[in-house]
């Protein structure tokens, strides 16, 4: 019997960790208990920096991550969150089908493997301020946390500025940051309607956590466990896909009961958006070259 | 193995370690490698080097040295001497006079600063030698530095307050509000030990000043003002919305130099002085930080503390009984981790059997807290008694000895809010929303 | 050799000293650039970084102070002659602890390089420089512990120890 350690960044009632969580139940299950795996969350054994490198390294056999975390690493892997490229959970599928096998030969190139992938639900604007057009958000105080939040707020005319998770409250209460761009899921953990009144549903983007396993020990594992592990990665992947959806209704209800204005956006706002998603898209090709090309081909081609 | 023999065995070795003299960093990462070496089959070596990295380059840790580097300015400079002189003779009457300062001080400090240490160390960089001088004794002086240190946690904002919120998916702004009242009580029973103590051993207090009449008193308080500037500034900068908590420490260095160069005690030589002084103690602390942060990681691939919280879930004990075992368990835990380790480590078990219980998870937050504020003071591992060490020059069995009386005021505390548990929960309930 | 060694402590004390002046700096300047409308990239990240480099390369000078704590209880009770052998076990421990550490920090710097792990924002800056400061400070303090060392099997007190006894202040419990 082999007893493993998974790394995950984010807490326990998270869906993501309930779903790795059933994920290592059902493979415990499958495997009558020959391959165990303790599940370490909320980043208390790795934190979600390093988690790939320990996984690639032997330090856990298996580990969640934020894929686009990766981008500045490899562009490639940022493609999920590149703002209004895929909008919607049927893009986001798409996408993913384009992507995958690309993203796969890049972590086997690290001795890495491919689990799943399960996306947030799609990314809303939070800010107290009407928004109708791009021209509403000029000189917003914008919380950036990646190169492509910076840029997204460049484009847009806000003023990008740093703040970690753990501060996103107070610094909306004083003023520090006036609008942010995150799933209606985060926004109900940190309890968005303390700080903000608003939320526009504009679906910017599906970003995805995914799952990886060293190969290494993945190939160490006999082959009625391998395949125990690729079947509850397949079903976990499936039921993440309806978790992430039923999510996105449930969390967006809860940020309305809880007093927040749930707005769709307006026809200018969307338009002015996805062109600034066009910009965006054709950035990263030029970063990324003819995988970059590959993937959107296929991905405009279904 | 089982996981009590497993920590037995730990404990044994981290004691023996100490015991014999090794630094507490070195000894706390030489029981980390133990336990991999012994307990677990993973890669050592490689844990060791992820979490130096890890742990260490964190934005979170930032304000640590900072403020640690405006203890050591205002310590160079006058400011310090003048704050004593200033407060002295407003304090002449109260039972334990200046020592109360020491309280007030970090409890104030606590309303910028997340970190128990970052509060004891600043604090006490300033108050130990103006207290030695003034004849207070050494007992005291530290046992009230290490005791209010640990207001930090509990008074917004709160390091461990957000860790805790994230996990439990509590708002943080209520979580901040629930631990002001729970503060202030702490503030009142370590004022009212003071004074009790002060009653009690009349003799070991220095004598007193000579009293003033209110209009010299006055004059006097004019040399509190830059001080109080200072920390009007510092705080007002985070509720004003021009720093984040984290920034607010590079404003209090900042305002700390300006103000020793407005009173002309800023030369050359002492701000090289400060600079290098500061680094050293912060490099002491950060340095059984990442000695504890790697214990936590080899914790973590062992299972012990998760173990012994799944052996208390299983007991299927009654609220209160489940309160007291937790309580138990995170006080033993908190002798040799660090508080916020315990808590990190064990919140997939302990959250939920609590929510079974039926217990306010916002409660159960500041309960919490309370009792990881005590293991900042507990020995062999309290970060408070380490901190103080290094400032006060004292070995750590004397400090842990001045903190007892704190940690029993704590331990108090503790009780109360079980008792009276609207102390934490009344003023979140006041808040809008929900 | 005594020169070049405090010569090398004092060098990883300044540049210690660089990295925590460095984190008030660049702090500062994200504040300032709030106000201004000017943006310092990746300013969290490397106040991060800042505060591994000052930490790191400030263990060697802090041992020398005898800033780093123990509980030298036992030790100032007990017979000088049997105080340095305690004093080379401890030395003995620290340096096996310490160069274990160097070593692994070592292969965290290797492992970045060839990864070619980044930083995540905009300015993806190598990790491998910045993490360098592990393995030269955990390597400068290993240096240390052995000069230490060779000091107190010749029977000298090794340099931390004065400047502990120094520190200790008269009047607990006047
Ligand atoms: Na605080
Ligand atoms: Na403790």
């Amino acid at each position: 019997a082999q007893s493993w350690n998974m790394a995950t960044p984010y807490p326990d009632a998270t869906f993501h960790t309930q779903n790795v969580r059933d994920f290592v139940a059902d493979i415990e299950d499958a495997t009558d208990g020959a391959l165990s795996v303790t599940v370490h969350s909320a980043g208390s054994l790795i934190r979600h920096p390093q988690i790939k490198r320990g996984v690639r390294t032997g330090q856990v056999q298996m580990g969640e991550v934020f894929i686009s975390l990766l981008g500045s690493e490899d562009p490639v892997y940022a493609v999920d969150s590149i703002p209004f490229l895929a909008t919607s959970y049927e893009d986001a599928e798409r996408l993913w089908e384009a992507s995958r096998e690309p993203i796969e030969s890049r972590l086997e190139a690290d001795g890495l493997m491919l689990l799943y992938a399960v996306p947030w639900p799609a990314q809303g604007l939070y800010t107290s301020r009407e928004v109708d057009s791009v021209e509403d958000l000029e000189g917003l105080r914008f919380r950036a946390y990646n190169a492509a939040t910076s840029r997204l707020a460049e484009l847009t005319g806000m003023e990008a500025t740093q703040v970690e998770v753990p501060e996103i409250p107070q610094a909306f209460s004083t003023g520090i940051v006036e609008a942010m761009i995150t799933s209606p899921t985060t926004g109900v953990n940190s309890k968005a309607w303390d700080f903000v009144d608003r939320f526009y549903d504009i679906q910017a983007w599906l970003p995805k956590n995914m799952v990886i396993v060293n190969r290494e020990a993945f190939e160490s594992l006999g082959e009625a466990e391998q395949a125990a592990v690729l079947e509850a990665a397949a079903a976990a992947e499936e039921r993440g896909w309806r978790m992430s959806r039923e999510e996105a209704e449930a969390q967006k209800a809860a940020l309305a009961e809880n007093g927040m204005e749930v707005v769709t956006p307006s026809d200018t706002l969307r338009e002015q958006l996805a062109e600034i998603g066009r910009t965006m898209t054709e950035e990263w090709l030029e970063d990324t070259g003819a995988d970059g090309e590959a993937i959107i081909e296929a991905y405009r081609a279904d | 193995m089982s996981a009590v023999a497993m920590g037995l065995i730990l404990a044994a070795v981290l004691i023996a370690l100490l015991a014999s003299g090794i630094w507490v960093a070195v000894a706390l990462f030489a029981v980390g490698l133990f336990a991999m070496e012994a307990f677990t089959t993973s890669p050592t070596g490689l844990a060791l080097g992820t979490s130096l990295w890890g742990a260490i380059a964190s934005w979170s840790l930032a304000p640590l040295p900072l403020f640690v580097w405006m203890g050591e300015i205002l310590f160079r400079s006058r400011l310090s001497e003048d704050m004593y002189a200033g407060l002295a003779p407003w304090l002449g009457r109260l039972p334990g006079r200046l020592l109360h300062v020491n309280v007030l001080g970090c409890g104030v400090f606590a309303a910028v600063s997340g970190s128990s240490a970052a509060t004891a160390a600043t604090i006490g960089r300033m108050s130990i030698p103006q207290l030695r001088e003034r004849g207070y004794p050494d007992r005291m002086i530290i046992g009230t530095l290490a005791g209010s240190g640990t207001l930090g946690l509990l008074i917004p904002p709160s390091i461990i307050l957000i860790v805790y919120g994230i996990s439990a998916e509590l708002s943080i702004a209520r979580l901040f509000i629930a631990g002001i009242l729970p503060g202030l009580m702490l503030v009142g029973l370590f004022m009212g030990y003071v004074a009790l103590w002060a009653l009690l051993h009349p003799g070991r207090m220095p004598p007193a000043e000579p009293r003033l009449p209110l209009g010299e008193r006055l004059w006097h308080a004019r040399r509190l003002i830059p001080v109080l500037a200072l920390v009007v500034g510092v705080i007002g900068s985070i509720y004003v919305g021009v720093a984040t908590p984290t920034e607010a420490a590079a404003l209090g260095v900042a305002g700390a130099l300006l103000l020793s160069a407005g009173t002309r005690s800023l030369t050359w030589a002492s701000f090289r002085d400060g600079l290098m002084g500061a680094t050293r103690t912060s490099c002491m602390i950060v340095f059984i930080l990442a000695g504890a942060a790697f214990l936590t990681t080899a914790m973590g691939y062992t299972g012990v503390p998760r173990l012994l919280a799944e052996w208390i879930a299983a007991l299927d004990l009654s609220p209160l009984a489940l309160l007291a075992a937790l309580a138990v368990f995170f006080i033993v835990m908190g002798c040799f981790l660090d508080g916020i380790s315990v808590v990190v480590l064990t919140t997939s078990v302990v959250l939920p059997m609590v929510q079974a219980a039926g217990i306010d998870l916002l409660w159960f937050g500041i309960f919490l807290v309370v009792i990881v504020e005590m293991a900042q003071i507990t020995p062999p591992v309290g970060f408070n008694l380490f901190v103080l060490q290094g400032l006060a020059g004292r070995n750590i069995f004397q400090i842990a000895w001045a903190s007892l009386p704190f940690f029993l005021v704590l331990l108090l505390a503790v009780v109360i809010l079980v008792v009276f548990p609207e102390l934490a929960t009344w003023l979140p309930d006041r808040m809008g929303g929900r | 050799m005594r020169i070049v060694l405090d010569g090398l402590y004092r060098l990883a004390g300044v540049l210690a000293a660089l990295c925590m002046a460095g984190i008030a700096l660049v702090v500062l300047a994200q504040i300032a650039g709030r106000g201004l409308g000017f943006r310092v990239p990746e300013a969290n990240e490397i106040a991060g970084y800042l505060v591994a480099g000052s930490a790191f390369l400030g263990l060697a000078p802090t041992l020398q102070a005898g800033t780093h704590i123990r509980v030298n209880l036992a030790l100032q009770v007990l017979p000088p002659a049997l105080r340095r052998w305690v004093e080379v076990w401890c030395l003995l421990l620290a340096l096996a602890v310490v160069g274990y550490a160097t070593w692994w920090a070592l292969d965290l710097v290797i492992g970045s390089f060839e990864f070619d792990d980044r930083s995540p924002g905009e300015l993806a800056i190598p990790l491998w420089i910045p993490q360098c400061a592990l393995p030269l400070g955990l390597g400068m303090c290993a240096v240390a512990l052995l000069d230490n060392l060779q000091a107190a099997l010749r029977g000298q007190p090794p340099a931390y120890v004065e400047a502990e006894s120094a520190a200790d202040l008269p009047g607990w419990n006047r």
